[in-house]
């Protein structure tokens, strides 16, 4: 009677030492795959990182089409030499900021007048259409004034801001 | 021939059965013992394997919550997102249209006013409705106007108001059409 209990008490001791054992070996096993898993993040994390670094430039020149942060008096102002340049007076009617519901942007909304000859008005629009900004000619409109002898334009421009 | 009384026999094979089974029993329990201890080495190996594991998981997860994958995420979705909405630009031109305006004007045709206006059409698709005024020396000068218009294959649905033909000279013309993305 008594070799039977302590056979029962010795194979009892065996089995959970056994399932002890296995778990150990499970637990491990599952520390293997979560670190196999952590590696491949952290070799995507690291290669991400590289494109980061590695496309600083190209990301620069693409924030580079939208006005800047407090950058709107230069665009303004950039506006304004493009005009001088074109040889056209411009002069800007109203100047509005648009909250956009994207959140990375919000829209200039810029109206102006130039008045000058047909063909520096038409170079003014063409030095606009290829400006470095991202702009929008939505309204544009040129007359001739016959009693001034010039051309007159109205003109609706819209550029995008970055946020802050 | 066994000549044991069979009281002697019963003891005989009594005993032999205990010795048996406490042969057999003590076999068991040398077995389980010997079993438990191969056991325990490899429990202590697989526990430092544990920890050593635990360590290198723990490590991983640190240098992978410094280098702020977060932002980088963040920072390439917002970059891909400028760069979609910049290459949705509009393929349409006013310069262009404006171009194409003069080269098709015939003489005796002046131009007096010239509006733009981007918009999207039922399609959905970006288009812009060009509309010019002007002075013509005579009807024929607009017909011939109209007709190199619809030579351009950008330009579509012109339209000239009838009130433009009824003078014979001088005539104060309007017509508009659309500009298509090329």
């Amino acid at each position: 009677m008594i070799l039977i209990v302590v056979v029962l008490a010795v194979a009892a001791l065996d089995v959970w030492f056994w399932f002890l054992t296995n778990d150990a070996n499970n637990e491990s096993s599952y520390l293997r795959g979560d670190i196999a898993l952590q590696m491949e993040r952290n070799n995507v994390s690291g290669d991400l990182e590289k494109l980061v670094s590695d496309t600083e430039t190209e990301r620069q020149q693409v924030d580079s089409y939208f006005v800047g942060i407090d950058q709107t008096v230069n665009f303004v102002e950039y506006l304004e030499s493009l005009a001088r340049v074109a040889g056209v007076n411009f002069e800007i009617t109203s100047l509005g900021v648009e909250q956009s519901e994207e959140d990375f942007k919000d829209q200039i909304i810029l109206r102006g007048e130039a008045t000058g000859t047909w063909s520096n008005l038409m170079n003014f629009a063409a030095l606009l259409e290829v400006a470095p900004f991202r702009l929008d000619l939505a309204d544009f409109n040129v007359n001739n004034n016959k009693e001034k002898k010039t051309w007159e334009m109205a003109v609706l421009i819209k550029a995008f801001q970055l946020k802050k | 021939m066994n000549l044991l009384p069979q009281k002697e026999k019963i003891e005989n094979q009594k005993d032999y059965l205990c010795r048996f089974l406490a042969g057999l029993v003590g076999v068991i329990i040398v077995s389980l013992m010997i079993g438990g201890f191969a056991l325990f080495p490899s429990y202590i190996l697989i526990q430092a394997r544990q920890t050593e594991l635990k360590v290198e998981l723990d490590s991983l997860n640190n240098s992978q919550s410094t280098s702020g994958s977060e932002e980088i995420y963040q920072l390439l979705e917002t970059a891909n997102r400028r760069v979609d909405f910049l290459s949705i630009h509009q393929g349409l031109s006013l310069t262009a249209a404006v171009k194409e305006i003069s080269a098709y004007q015939p003489v005796g045709v002046i131009i007096t006013s010239l509006a733009y206006h981007p918009q999207e059409n039922a399609s959905g698709r970006l288009v812009a409705v060009v509309s010019l005024k002007g002075v013509a020396s005579n009807r024929e000068v607009i017909v011939d106007f109209v007709k190199n218009l619809q030579t351009e294959p950008t330009f579509t649905g012109i339209n000239v108001p009838v009130s433009s033909f009824a003078k014979d000279r001088d005539i104060e013309f309007s017509l508009t059409f659309v500009q298509n993305e090329e």
